[in-house]
């Protein structure tokens, strides 16, 4: 009994010892950053921990520095989705790494090394890339890449980054896309080819037509129009490739173009047109016009039968912050949170394919931007800027 | 295959489609538009090449314009006109891209190869009888070669 007891104490003691010698181990080292790290070290040998984690982590994990120009570290893993071992890269000087990368996407990589040497608060910035794997095939990839060591005047000596094969998933966004673009092409033609046979009937028929009839071939005919102006969305949203280059361009100029494009709407009926000084800025023209294009349709669809339509401007310390505001009633809460999804048609019979702020969200995309709208009684805003914030 | 009706001394305007429908509908605006051509309707890219084999040899008239649909199975109208082009001897044929689409790596071939201009099928049988009338405007009362780009459909969503 006593001999029992005796044991259960020592094992006792001996459980309170492996627990003061882990407490001291979490209080002697001072300001953990967070949580997890006193939680490795609880974990025993900090190192072994590193280890496996570098060695049978799922993402390929490598140290790029600046100055040799490839990578002086990467683990298993890296090794078994690009195919090169560290000795095969060591051999490689700055341009024959730099080499590996796919020519269209050379100068997004370079950008992105320049901004990870920038970035003060050591957040990863993510990028995409294709790699040609040892074997030849390109491999694309999704990375994370973060300062490591910086020099004694604080530059980038080395980035540490890790990174997964996306190749399934752009493959699939490819097919898909051009799946789309395909379908959209292919119904266009019989769509077209309903509204020029119904043009023909009511020429033929026309003087012999009831009333009825005349109203049901009407019918048909605006049928057929939402099918087509459906397709040609479809077409828009699958098919918007922003071109290789921003180029600055006067937000000014191209929103006179845009109204320009829709005069008979605007003449048909009371709008007034405010603008604040639009500025100069590194954008897709193309793809800008028809995000604001997208936004007056908008508004002279939902908007006051009195239009009041205002191009805002607002600037931020980090941002520039563009918009459309109109005088029309708010977008009640339960659309709110669809009008970004494609398909999701507003109010009315009248309503279009529901393609109008998913493409004006997919421009913005496009830019790396963000699009949000404003609402409240009296007015509606849609809000968005055209380049990443650098918050 | 050739149908309607051409005379030696009437003016032509071609147009190739391997579409029934809108072989069809390209009569019935040609019909509306009274134009002082004929109008030849052809199916394919080949049947295209054949005609312009007769032209060169004197047998047809040279066509003041010629409509050719790009998206046709076999040959495609990019392919007809570059084996168009090397095949006749003088300046190019007065080509006008006919596109169902409004895909812009369409508009940049037509654009790269030169063509007299690229037309956007409308929905409308009038206003394809309003786009016959320009092309046969430009082609016959200026001997314009230069950039003459016609986009008269401006699809809205």
């Amino acid at each position: 009994m006593v001999e029992a007891l005796t044991l259960e104490l020592d094992a006792a003691r001996q459980r309170i010892r492996y627990l003061e010698t882990q407490l001291e181990r979490v209080r002697s080292t001072p300001n953990y950053p967070h949580p997890d790290h006193a939680r490795i070290d609880m974990l025993g040998d900090t190192d072994h921990f590193f280890r496996q984690l570098g060695q049978h982590t799922v993402c390929g994990v490598y140290v790029y520095d600046l100055v040799a120009g490839h990578n002086v570290y990467v683990n298993p893993r890296y090794t078994e989705l690009l195919g090169y071992t560290l000795a095969d890269l060591d051999a490689l000087d700055r341009d024959g790494f730099i080499a590996l990368f796919h020519p269209d996407d050379r100068e997004r990589v370079l950008t992105h090394m320049v901004e990870v040497g920038e970035r003060r608060d050591d957040k990863p910035v993510p990028v995409e890339f294709r790699f040609r794997h040892k074997d030849g095939a390109w491999v694309w990839c999704r990375s994370y890449d973060v300062a490591f060591e910086r020099g004694p005047n604080g530059r980038m000596l080395r980035f540490i980054g890790s990174l997964i094969d996306i190749t399934n998933v752009m493959e699939a966004k490819e097919a898909r896309g051009q799946f789309a673009r395909m379908a959209a092409h292919d119904l266009r033609a019989p769509t077209r080819r309903i509204r020029q046979y119904v043009e023909l009937l009511t020429d033929e028929v026309g003087d012999e037509l009831s009333t009825d009839a005349a109203s049901l071939l009407d019918a048909i005919d605006q049928q057929a129009g939402r099918m087509h102006a459906l397709v040609s969305g479809i077409r828009r949203l699958t098919g918007m490739v922003p071109p290789a280059d921003r180029t600055f361009a006067p937000l000014e100029d191209l929103v006179d173009q845009v109204l320009e494009a829709v005069p008979l709407d605007l003449q048909s009926r009371s709008v007034h047109v405010l603008r604040d000084r639009l500025p100069v800025l590194p954008i897709y023209p193309e793809l800008v016009q028809t995000l604001y294009t997208n936004l007056i349709a908008n508004a002279l669809h939902y908007g006051d039968p009195n239009l009041v339509l205002q191009f805002t401007v607002a600037r931020t310390p980090d941002s520039v912050v563009l918009g459309l505001r109109n005088n029309g009633p708010p977008i009640p809460d339960a659309l709110l949170e669809t009008v970004f999804v494609p398909f999701r048609r507003g109010r009315g019979r009248s309503a279009g394919p529901g393609l109008g702020l998913p493409i004006c969200k997919r421009v913005v995309d496009c830019h790396h931007g963000r699009i949000w709208i404003e609402t409240e009684p009296g007015h509606t805003h849609v809000r968005f800027t055209l380049a990443r914030s650098a918050a | 295959m050739t149908t309607g009706e051409t005379t030696p001394d009437k003016p032509v305007l071609v147009l190739v489609d391997d579409s029934d429908d809108d072989r069809f509908f390209a009569r019935r605006a040609h019909r509306l538009a009274k134009l002082g051509v004929a109008l030849v309707c052809l199916e394919s890219g080949p049947d295209m090449l054949a005609y312009q084999a007769r032209v060169d040899a004197g047998d047809q008239p040279r066509p003041v314009a010629i409509l050719l649909d790009i998206n046709m199975p076999g040959l495609d109208g990019f392919a007809t006109y570059e084996r168009l082009v090397a095949a006749t001897p003088g300046p190019p044929p007065p080509v006008w891209f006919l596109t169902g689409s409004d895909d812009p790596t369409d508009i940049a071939r037509a654009d790269a190869l030169g063509v007299a201009g690229l037309l956007t099928k409308p929905a409308s049988v009038r206003q394809l009888a309003q786009l016959m009338a320009r092309v046969v405007d430009v082609a016959t009362d200026s001997a314009s070669g230069g950039d003459c780009r016609e986009t008269p459909v401006t699809l809205r969503f």
